[in-house]
């Protein structure tokens, strides 16, 4: 609770009340990481608005004071873009979790950004609607972390990411004004504000208010589960699916590894234990014709060496694949005291080379190395497992995170897909971006929150460090100037 | 400072490109080259990015504004552009630079036409969904945000990533070339729309997808518009999934016009449902029908007369297109998949009329809490209408000049029609 520790704090319980004021070594605990356990501070206290208005105040007097606010959903993300740093003041945003509004005809919701991801799919069900951004993680993270990260899932091959389901915003930038942009906004012509703010991982503010797309539940689905022996012929049949006429819903890749990770999770398949790699694909839509682009992408899956495939029989069975699949991660914890994940893109046609690398990147270093990943859109999750009790080891996972990244961005991709750059990643983004890249960010950056209070040091690199990143790559040529592969 | 107006002053502009030792070929214009309701002093042809980046930095020392374009489609959008200025073409910005069929990206010069693009795709049975109506080029639609009719984000969802040079001769890529990326900040979002005003756009990077197994389309006449409406809400609600839609209205009828892709089974299925939805309609048969779907789809890029755009949500749409406080009986397309409308006077050339109609298009817009743009105006009725063309921003104007400067410090990018100046 506050006690008189500080001019800010006694302002801060003005502001919120004293009873969203935590102080204290141990209440600030959870609040001092976020699901990226290398990354930690402790921060001045965390407080828990209940109000835009309030939130306004509260950043105004952050910036009044020169500390640092640091704003929260959840505490999923795994770049570290929820850890304070020492001092600065977590804003909370788990007391807005209100759904606004619900428009059932322009298929539009408006809600408030502590909502939990899967609250809003569920609240608008009756109407037969769903909001479609689907992290693995959406019983827990918020709709507020989803913006913030542009986050994805596994359903983004056919349904895109966050950032093409927001329609609007409400902001609090970094100076206390409060504005609203697209839907929400005024009706003028202007630059795509609502684009930008979203993926800036609180850097430009809080949002405080969100205008999401709505979908209309496709009349029906269809999921195959496809057994291979190896990954290069998953990655394989992944490359031949995604181009053949229809797009599916979703495609998820497990190898041997994840595999004997999720069997002894809380979802066990039964996989046989000859399955070097699992693929599981979905198509959803009008339900004359579904069974056709099932068959085809199976037809695909057979030239590609697949021992077994075959359809979900019941809802049940799907249910099954599917909680089975996204509790990979969680799973992870039965093989190993922690894991990192990394989070790197790469060009779809590039997957069993890459795959390829950073098993031996691993193997290098000793490092157990499993995949489960959203293989339609090229989204590589290698999990590597650690002791976060040996020393040297969490360093040592990173460094070679850092380098399947380089291997990503050499093969034509990008150093994130969903997980954000946070603290975790700035300077991997010297991989792909120069010095002019990285200004212009700034730039833009500077234009709103020019005395960087709203989460300072995240997301852009530090000055000064491009000539030393590009050294450090796993490959020289990692860093593909002017635009990837030619 | 000298302007280009005269003859001396475009000969100043032609030694200083001589002296940077830049490939920059200058053709004055003709009287009849409107841009933004003016006419420039003249057409720049940068050859390459040293070329741009070196006109570029003449302008700012010249006080000169420069207009990007595409292949002018959108020319007359917006307001009018403050002289002097010039065009710069880019239609040397040219060319696949990397296109990996198998990934579904490709990264092109700006300059590249659609058309010609979807060609180079069509070897591989890929298609870039964009329209591609005359000669409009990949970078011309980015920053003119023209997605077409279809109701995804339009080509706000395609982009991956961009090239540009900015209005302080500043070379930047954003984003990357795989269909999945965070990247730091979305700058790139900000030139999705930005109408030139940001930057000039070299390379773009965006997502194609496989041309669909089978596609057809179905269409109907209608008496009024209520009709047309009805047909349109009896196919949403019977849940089926058109690729593209719009209603048309001309003169004395009405069309509904909707575009199927799928595979064999999702396209007969769907269009046979449609024909059985709408039996009471009169059945406009191929080619025709086709024919006025490519039209629609281009209702964005004609021009002459007056000619407005007005985004409107939901159940605005139906108001809208029932257009009561519309003036002298306009034409109206409508997408009903990407929430616009489109109304148009094309024959209009009389100034009073043309600010009667056009301020009447406002107010009805008003009336349902859409948002109209003026895609084309005679002369001087922006102006005497007293509406500003981009509608007001109100309290995000100074985010607006705050990203303007951020890109383009001297104003110098088609200084006068966007918003976020002064
Ligand atoms: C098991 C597991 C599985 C996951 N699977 C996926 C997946 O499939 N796809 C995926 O994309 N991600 C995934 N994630 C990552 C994470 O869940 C997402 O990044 C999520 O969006 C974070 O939401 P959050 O509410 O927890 O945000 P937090 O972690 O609290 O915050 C994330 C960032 O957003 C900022 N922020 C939060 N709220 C606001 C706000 N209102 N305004 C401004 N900034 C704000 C924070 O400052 C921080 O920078 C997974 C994580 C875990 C632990």
């Amino acid at each position: 609770m506050g006690d008189a520790s500080g001019p800010l704090v006694q302002q801060l319980c003005a502001i919120v009340g004293p009873a969203h004021v935590l102080q204290g070594h141990a209440e600030l605990l959870p609040y001092m990481t976020d699901a990226n356990r290398a990354f930690r501070g402790t921060p001045l206290c965390a407080v828990a608005p209940g109000s835009a208005a309030e939130v306004a105040a509260v950043v105004s007097a952050c910036r009044a004071a020169g500390v640092g606010f640091v704003p929260r959903g959840a505490g999923t993300g795994l770049s570290g873009g929820a850890t304070p740093g020492d001092g600065e003041v977590v804003i909370s945003l788990a007391r807005l979790r209100r759904i606004v509004s619900v428009s059932e005809r322009s298929r539009m919701a408006v809600v408030e950004p502590g909502g939990i991801n899967t609250h809003l799919s569920r609240f608008v069900a009756p109407l037969g609607l769903y909001y479609a951004p689907d992290p693995s993680s959406q019983s827990a993270c918020t709709i507020g972390g989803n913006v913030a990260e542009n986050s994805g899932g596994a359903h983004c091959l056919k349904y895109g990411v966050t950032t093409n389901h927001v329609l609007g915003l409400e902001v609090v930038l970094p100076d206390g004004a409060i504005v609203r942009t697209g839907v929400l906004g005024p009706r003028c012509g202007g630059y795509d504000l609502t684009g930008l703010f979203c993926g800036s991982e609180g850097t430009l503010g809080i949002v405080t208010q969100i205008a999401v797309r709505l979908l209309r539940r496709p009349e029906a689905v269809r999921t195959a589960l496809a057994l291979f022996r190896s990954v290069e012929d998953a990655a394989r049949a992944v490359e031949e699916v995604t181009t053949s006429a229809a797009v599916p819903a979703a495609m998820e890749l497990m190898d041997a590894h994840a595999i004997s990770a999720v069997e002894k999770g809380t979802y066990p398949v039964g996989f046989p234990d000859w399955v070097g790699a699992s693929l599981l694909i979905e198509f959803d839509g009008l339900a004359v014709g579904l069974d056709d682009h099932v068959q085809a992408a199976l037809d695909v899956c057979q030239r590609c060496g697949v021992v077994e495939a075959r359809s979900a029989q019941t809802p049940e069975e799907r249910g099954r694949w599917w909680n089975n699949r996204k509790a990979a991660f969680a799973a992870m914890g039965r093989v190993a005291p922690a894991y990192y994940v990394a989070d790197g893109v790469i060009p779809r046609t590039a997957l069993r080379q890459v795959l390829d690398q950073a098993r031996r990147i691993a193997d290098q270093e000793g490092l157990w190395l499993a995949n489960v990943f959203h293989a339609g859109d090229g989204n590589l999750h290698p999990l590597l497992a650690y002791d976060p009790a040996q020393s040297g080891q969490a360093e040592a996972v990173m460094e070679v995170g850092s380098a399947i990244l380089a291997a990503c961005v050499y093969a034509g991709g990008a150093v994130s897909g969903e997980h954000g750059i946070g603290l975790e990643k700035r300077d991997e983004l010297y991989y792909y971006f120069d010095e002019e890249d990285i200004a212009a960010q700034r730039r833009v950056h500077d234009a709103l929150d020019p005395a960087d209070t709203a989460n300072p040091h995240k997301l852009l690199p530090r000055p000064g460090r491009c000539v030393e990143v590009r050294r450090a790559a796993w490959d020289p040529r990692a860093t593909v100037a002017g635009g990837g592969r030619s | 400072m000298g302007g280009v107006g005269t003859v001396e002053e475009l000969g100043a502009l032609r030694d200083a490109i001589e002296h940077a030792g830049i490939s920059v070929k200058v053709v004055a214009s003709t009287p009849g080259q409107t841009v933004g309701g003016v006419v420039p002093a003249a057409i720049v042809r940068p050859a390459d990015m040293d070329a741009l980046v070196g006109l570029v930095s003449i302008a700012r020392r010249m006080g000169l504004g420069l207009i990007a374009r595409g292949s002018g489609s959108q020319d007359g959008w917006g307001g009018p552009i403050r002289l002097p200025a010039v065009v710069v073409d880019l239609q040397a910005f040219r060319g696949i630079i990397s296109y990996q069929p198998g990934d579904l990206t490709v990264r092109v010069r700006a300059g590249t036409p659609v058309g010609f693009l979807n060609t180079s795709l069509a070897a591989h049975g890929q298609t870039l969904a964009l329209p591609t109506f005359g000669s409009a080029t990949v970078g011309g639609c980015v920053v003119g945000d023209r997605g077409g009719f279809r109701g995804s984000g339009g080509i706000r969802d395609l982009v991956l990533g961009l090239s540009l040079v900015d209005g302080a001769g500043r070379a930047f890529k954003t984003g990357g070339n795989v269909v999945k990326n965070v990247s730091g900040l979305d700058i790139g979002k900000l030139l999705i729309g930005s109408f030139g005003t940001l930057g000039f756009v070299t390379e773009v990077a965006c997502r194609v997808r496989p041309v669909p197994a089978r596609t057809a389309i179905s269409a109907a006449r209608w008496p009024d518009r209520v009709q047309a409406l009805a047909a349109m809400r009896l196919v949403e609600d019977a849940g089926l999934l058109p690729a593209a839609a719009a209603m048309v209205q001309e003169d004395g009828w009405c069309a509904t016009l909707l575009q199927w892709e799928g595979n064999a089974a999702e396209v007969e299925h769907q269009s046979t449902r449609v024909r059985e939805l709408w039996s009471a309609g009169e059945r406009v048969e191929d080619p025709v029908a086709g024919g006025r779907l490519r039209a629609a789809e281009a209702a964005d890029v004609q021009r002459g007369g007056v000619r407005v755009r007005c985004q409107v949500d939901g159940d605005a749409l139906s108001v809208a297109w029932r257009g009561e406080a519309l003036a002298g009986r306009p034409q109206a397309v409508v997408w009903p998949l990407a929430a616009t409308l489109f109304w148009s006077w094309p024959d209009l050339d009389d100034t009073m009329e043309a600010v009667t109609v056009l301020r009447s298009a406002v107010q009805q817009a008003e009336e349902v809490g859409g948002l109209v743009t003026v895609i084309d105006a005679p002369k001087g009725v922006v102006q005497a209408a007293e509406i500003s063309p981009w509608g007001n921003p109100g309290p995000l104007a100074g985010l607006y000049r705050r990203m303007k400067s951020a890109f383009d410090p001297d104003g110098i990018l088609s200084p006068g029609r966007f918003i976020g100046e002064g």
